[in-house]
Order: structure tokens, then C-alpha cells, then sequence
């Protein structure tokens, strides 16, 4: 297991750039780490996110794909719900005639081959106030558009979990953008494609939209677990669900419930943040996106929770909340409750296994809530906890390594090279809201990558 | 001795019947309802509210003692549990728990006094008195909470009239749901895992045979056939039936004439709808903060 120690930061402030917030997406391609950034305001040329290359001998990034500038439209200006009532304090950024990033950032990445690539290429979704695109990199260093704005849907923002699975690829609608709106997380159906021949933008429905349950708003994360493909939703009514497919034959796959309710933590499991296999189970985090309340469905302030799922479709509570169930009585086998033991880890966005450890990253918002109640200290920032056994987890890096508004760990990636752990810092936004309210906060600005090995 | 279970819920919530059914455990003893914590002291709680006076509030302590001092519950032991009462009024109220607790044994007591949600001020004393006691939360859905508390207004003239004088501040049945479980909410939030423990009543009344077991695995006691059989049977209870002059309730009226399990009548229990208006206020739908908790604790 890594310790503290065996981290050293290969990245800092956006890796030069400290309008990039996020180290949003990673992928293990042809030798190299790439890795997808994101801007949380993304409204000037500077800010135009970046696709990067890691090259580990030589401990150097390379910038291989930079956002386009676009005109800007009446979407360019819409507020982020995602940031609630704290959006109105970015409305000082939102009136700017000049060209604009087209992408917000890139939310996903895969390595995959379709019928009509000539070896394995990447594939890599962006987040764009005009509708999510496609992009596709035979070589890793030229990206080319594959996609109709999203997939044919303009109102959708983006799209996560892009994911190989067999001789497929899929991805789920993130977001939606309207002339009103931007919510970055949840969407307005529960879309999941598919695609044999992604290179010529051809994708059809993999299941049916939120898998027939309109309260099913969005498919937060997939995952190949056991031969089989696993999907989990947000549903801010009764909480998350997890369905599974053998995606044999042609799609609309049959698909299975797995888990419904949010595990029987209802609406306060609102989404499933991260999935993995690890020792014959399917790790599931979950909670809200957001700083721990869901101001669209006016859901939360709430905690992440942390499950597995056997292949028989038994599943334990590793962190949460001890409840009754129809399944039987669940006890956190881990004895820590939700939040991991710490109510302002809202999120579990990341889990990874490296060298027979699990690892996962959380979303951590507490220096928001301490600048919201005028606290003296400034506190908080994302945990990176490890566990060899899946139950027993040991906290391996806290408080945002040293920065509170370093607040979730977005992307973990296990290499050949070792353990790549991608952070989202919110300083800009923290910075901003802290203008006249407290002196001396002047967090720095732009995301983290932690190297371990 | 073990912990006591104390399961808090606002009125109509299923609670009679739930904590009968927990009650006939073997390792348990089912109360009535004590409204101990209303006060520091029996003689402080005794005389905590008009209401009780008139109808609910004493009735269940006097059956208690009365069975547990004589072994029935008769007229004269009500009148002698009542003399106990008056010449113990200076006990604490953890002084007069331990009293039935010596009497019961080392059981498991249960009890369920929905005034206990009431106020901030009596479940703190509970938590303050008994801070290890496990805690069951008990949730109804808020039109089914709400359609039977009218309900039984209506069928109960003296307990409408008596809720009508009591000035407790709240007499709409979405309000007391609402700052009922809010309440129960924030107090329970942040106690060590486990201790306290939610429950749908509709989900554990419809499917008895699953969550029994696990009430008694949380609780550490028996889960075997013999143990469930038992809980099966509510209305074995003591206090099961209308009392005797001086001490006729303590209990939902209604549990008290029918309070053997009906399993078909349960089976079909299931759960209404937030949307649509509200049978109690014509016109009217949930606050957007009702709708937002009870989605919450798993209703839509």
C-alpha cells in the first residue's frame, strides 16, 4: 500500500496554466499517460482546457490537444447550477465578446479499437456549452472531432464513462445545457450509447432511457465487472440504481437490476460516483454531486457511502449508514458511517486498484462551509484512502494535501509506470466568493497530479 | 441490565403495533406508553401536560406498575400503582426506569411514547438518561401519518377535544409529521453507528418475515423460529387490551381492540403518493420541505 510518502506531485497549478481546475479524466495510451483537464469557468481564451501527455522518464508534460475557440452564444453565459446559489458570484465572468473555449474540458477517456480503426486509438469526451463531442487520436498527438454535438443531442453537455467493453465502446449522456442552464452533472434522460465504429461517429442507443425509470436522470458511472457491464444512475428521487448486461447480441441490450434505492440509503445516495472490481466484488461509490447538496432537486447536504456487489448480486455496506434492507441488515463491515467517517466527503469520485490495493479518492467541500459560516480557519480538501482487503481502509492523503479547496480527487489511474491521482481545485471560485467577506485568502489556483510508486 | 429500545415516530406512525411486535421478543418486554421523559422526575412528568390528565399521558405507567407490582391490572392495583406514583413523585426518571427494569428482568424494555418526539427538550433527556439506548426511528408516510390522525379524531371526540385545548402548537398532521422527524432527525444524526436505526413502517409491517430477524440481529437477541413466533403475537401482551377503570388506555386505541397482527391486511400495505392534494386541507398539496425529507426516507 502507498503511503503519503511515496507521492511526489508531478504536477501543480494546472500543470502551468492555473485557469485548468481539474485533472478530470486519465488514460494509459501507447506507452504514455494522457490526461484530460478541465476549467471550471471557462469563458477566455486562457482558459482553453488541454489534453496532456505524461512522459514518466523524462517527468514532462506535453500539451497534445487544446480547446478551439468558438464565438460565443447565449449558452456560453448561462449560469453552472452546479455551484447553486454560489453561481451568481460568476456572473462578473459571464460578459465577454471575445472567442471562447469550445470545451469546458475533457470528462472521459478510453483506449479502444473499432471496425474502422487501424489499431487501438483514443477516444476522449469533451464537456462543451455547445454540445459534448467526440474526439479520436490515433497517434496521441492529433485529435480529430468524431461526434455530431452530443451525438445528436445538443442539450447534452457531455459525456462520462466512456468505456471499452468487448468489440464496443460506450459512453453516458453527462449534463445538460440549455439557454437557461447548465447543470455539468446531471442530464435530462439517462442516455447510454454504443459503438462499433466510433471513428465514424456512429452510435445507437445501448438501453432504453434511464433503463425505463424516468426518475433515473442521468448514468453517473459504468464499469466491466465479472464479463459483464455494469451501469450506475442518479435518481433524485429515490436514490441511485446499478443495473447490469452481458451486452451480447444487438443492442438496446437486455439490461438487470441490480440495486435500487441507493441501496436502500434513498435519494441521499443521489448518484453512483465510481465503479470497480477489486477481489471478486464491484466497488461502488456513491453520493451527490455538487458541494454535498443538489441544487436542482433541492437534494442534501449528504454524505458518499461505499458498497460492493458479489456476482451473485449480494452486496455489503463497506461505509455508510447501518440500515435495514430488503437484502438483510447491512453493517458498514469497514465501522466507519457515511463520509467515511467525515460529513464533508459528499462524493466518491474515483476508485482504482494498483499493485493489489484499492484505492479511492472523495470529494471534499468543507472549506466552503467554512467560509459560508465565517469560520477563523479554512479547512478541509479531498482524502485519498487505500485499502488490501477492501474492508479495512486507511486514510493515505487528507485535507487536500495542504490545500482546503483542493477538493476531490476526479481521476485515479493505475499505469505500468504506477499510480496517477488527478485532483479538482475550486480556488478560483473559493477566491472569488472569500472577495470581501475575509482577508488574506489567496488559495492556489489549478489541479494537482500526484505520481506513486 | 441491557439497553432499553425506544422507538420515536409521531402519532400514527404504526408504533403500537411495532413495539408489540418487538415486545413479545423473549428477550424483550413491550411497554406502554410511560411519557417518562417529559420531566426530571416522575412527579415533574406526571404533571407535565393538561392532556395527559384527561386521557393518554398517565394511563400506561399505572398499567405497568400495576401489573408489575400485583401481576394485574384490576381497579384496586391501578389505584395502588397511582398511590406509588405520588409517594415516588421525587424519583428521577432514570430511578423510576430501573424500578421496572428490576421487575422485568433482564429483558430488553420497549417502549414508544410519541410525545417523546415532541420537543427537543425530551428526547435529549432521553438521550441524557439512557445515552447508550437504542433508538428506533419509525417513519409512516406523511399522507398515510396524516389520513389516520384525522381519522381517529374524528372517531374520538374527547381526544379531539382534548388536542383542541392542549395548545400543543401544532394540530395539522403534515406540520407534526414534518417537525416530528426533522427533529428525530438532527438528534439521532450524529450518534455512533448503529445506535440509531430507521425503518419504513409499511416495508417492516408488510414484510415482517424479512425484517424481523434483522430487529433482532441489531439488537443482539435471539433471531430463531420460536423468538419470531413470538413477536408474531402482539396481542399476548399485557397491555394488548383495554385496561381496567383508572387506567383504560396507554396505548392507540385502536391497537388496544384489535391488536393481534392481521397478515393479510398487512401484506397489501402499501405506500400512497406525495403528489395530489390533501384530504385534511382541500386544495392543498405537501410543502415543498415535506415532499423533500420524505423523499429523503425513501417515499415519492
Amino acid at each position: 500500500m502507498l503511503s503519503a510518502d511515496r507521492f511526489s506531485v508531478v504536477a501543480s497549478g494546472g500543470a502551468g496554466q492555473e485557469s485548468l481546475s481539474t485533472a478530470q479524466c486519465m488514460a494509459y495510451f501507447r506507452g504514455s499517460l494522457y490526461l484530460g483537464t478541465g476549467c471550471s469557468s471557462s469563458i477566455e481564451a486562457k482558459d482553453a482546457p488541454r489534453i496532456l501527455r505524461y512522459e514518466s522518464a523524462a517527468g514532462k508534460w506535453q500539451t497534445v490537444y487544446e480547446s478551439p475557440l468558438v464565438s460565443p452564444s447565449r449558452r456560453s453565459r448561462v449560469p453552472d447550477l452546479s455551484v447553486g446559489q454560489n453561481a451568481a458570484g460568476l456572473a462578473k465572468f459571464r460578459h465577454n465578446p471575445e472567442p471562447l473555449p469550445r470545451d469546458t474540458g475533457y470528462r472521459s477517456m478510453c483506449v479502444f479499437q473499432g471496425k474502422t480503426d487501424d489499431a487501438p486509438a483514443l477516444y476522449v469526451s469533451t464537456m462543451s456549452r455547445s454540445g459534448g463531442l467526440i474526439l479520436r487520436s490515433a497517434d496521441g498527438e492529433t485529435f480529430e472531432v468524431v461526434s455530431e454535438p452530443g451525438l445528436g443531442v445538443p442539450d447534452t453537455y457531455s459525456f462520462r464513462g466512456l468505456l471499452a467493453f468487448g468489440d464496443r465502446i460506450f459512453a453516458s449522456a453527462a449534463g445538460v445545457i440549455t439557454d437557461e442552464y447548465l447543470d455539468p452533472d446531471v442530464g435530462r434522460e439517462a442516455k447510454i450509447y454504443v459503438s462499433d465504429d466510433p471513428r465514424n461517429g456512429q452510435w445507437i442507443a445501448a438501453a432504453e432511457p434511464g433503463f425505463g425509470d424516468p426518475s433515473n436522470v442521468s448514468i453517473s458511472a459504468v464499469a466491466p465487472a465479472f464479463g459483464r457491464l455494469y451501469a450506475g444512475t442518479a435518481n433524485p428521487d429515490m436514490g441511485f440504481q446499478i443495473w447490469q448486461t452481458e451486452a451480447s447480441g444487438e443492442p438496446p441490450f437486455d439490461w438487470l437490476p441490480v440495486l435500487i434505492d441507493g441501496g436502500g440509503g434513498f435519494n441521499h445516495n443521489f448518484a453512483v460516483g465510481a465503479m470497480t472490481e477489486f477481489n471478486g466484488a464491484l466497488y461502488v461509490g456513491s453520493g451527490i454531486t455538487g458541494f454535498g447538496y443538489d441544487a436542482v432537486h433541492d437534494v442534501g447536504p449528504v454524505s458518499c457511502e461505499l458498497l460492493r456487489i458479489f456476482p451473485s448480486g449480494n452486496w455489503d455496506l463497506i461505509a455508510g449508514q447501518m440500515r435495514f434492507t430488503p437484502d438483510g441488515l447491512k453493517v458498514p463491515l469497514s465501522l466507519l458511517g457515511r463520509g467515511l467517517g467525515d460529513f464533508y466527503n459528499s462524493m466518491i469520485w474515483s476508485l482504482a486498484v494498483y499493485k493489489d490495493v484499492l484505492y479511492l479518492g472523495t470529494h471534499q467541500w468543507e472549506a466552503f462551509r467554512c467560509l459560508e459560516i465565517g469560520a477563523p480557519d479554512i479547512v478541509g480538501g479531498y482524502q485519498l484512502w487505500a485499502s488490501a482487503d477492501g474492508e479495512k481502509w486507511t486514510p493515505v492523503i487528507d485535507d487536500g494535501r495542504g490545500n482546503p479547496t483542493t477538493l476531490g480527487v476526479q481521476a485515479i489511474q493505475s499505469t505500468p509506470d504506477g499510480l496517477f491521482v488527478g485532483s479538482g481545485n475550486y480556488s478560483r471560485l473559493f477566491n472569488l466568493l472569500a472577495e470581501g467577506r475575509r482577508a488574506g485568502v489567496d488559495f492556489p489556483q489549478g489541479f494537482e497530479v500526484l505520481h506513486g510508486c | 441490565m441491557p439497553e432499553p429500545l425506544f422507538v420515536l415516530c409521531p402519532p400514527r406512525s404504526y408504533s403500537s403495533i411495532v413495539c408489540g411486535i418487538i415486545g413479545q421478543h423473549p428477550d424483550c418486554y413491550g411497554l406502554p406508553e410511560l411519557n417518562l421523559f417529559l420531566g426530571d422526575t416522575l412527579g415533574e412528568a406526571w404533571q407535565k401536560y393538561p392532556l395527559f390528565k384527561l386521557f393518554l399521558g398517565r394511563d400506561g405507567l399505572l398499567r405497568t406498575l400495576a401489573q408489575l407490582h400485583e401481576g394485574a391490572q384490576t381497579a384496586d392495583t391501578v389505584a395502588r400503582a397511582q398511590e406509588w406514583v405520588t409517594q415516588h413523585s421525587d424519583w428521577p426518571v432514570r430511578k423510576v426506569f430501573d424500578h421496572i427494569q428490576d421487575l422485568v428482568g433482564d429483558r430488553i424494555l420497549v417502549e414508544k411514547s410519541p410525545m417523546y418526539a415532541r420537543e427537543q427538550e425530551y428526547i435529549e433527556r432521553m438521550l441524557h438518561v439512557f445515552p447508550k439506548a437504542s433508538i428506533l426511528h419509525l417513519i409512516r408516510h406523511p399522507r398515510g401519518m396524516g389520513q389516520s390522525y384525522v381519522k381517529l379524531r374524528s372517531e374520538y371526540g374527547v381526544l379531539n377535544r382534548a388536542v383542541e385545548n392542549a395548545n400543543t402548537g401544532a394540530r395539522d398532521p403534515e406540520k407534526i409529521w414534518m417537525a416530528t422527524h426533522e427533529l428525530i432527525v438532527a438528534v439521532t444524526d450524529d450518534l455512533p453507528i448503529g445506535q440509531c436505526m430507521r425503518i419504513k413502517g409499511e416495508a417492516l409491517l408488510s414484510d415482517l418475515e424479512s425484517y424481523l430477524p434483522q430487529i433482532c440481529e441489531w439488537l443482539e437477541i435471539r433471531t430463531d423460529k420460536e423468538a419470531i413466533n413470538s413477536m408474531m403475537h402482539p396481542e399476548d401482551s399485557p397491555y394488548a387490551s383495554e385496561g381496567p377503570p383508572g387506567a383504560p388506555r396507554g396505548n392507540d386505541p385502536n391497537f388496544l381492540t384489535h391488536p393481534a397482527i392481521d397478515s393479510a391486511r398487512l401484506a397489501k400495505l402499501s405506500e400512497p403518493t406525495l403528489d395530489g392534494e390533501l384530504d385534511w386541507r382541500p386544495g392543498e398539496l405537501f410543502t415543498p420541505e415535506t415532499r423533500k425529507l420524505a423523499k429523503q426516507l425513501g417515499y415519492q
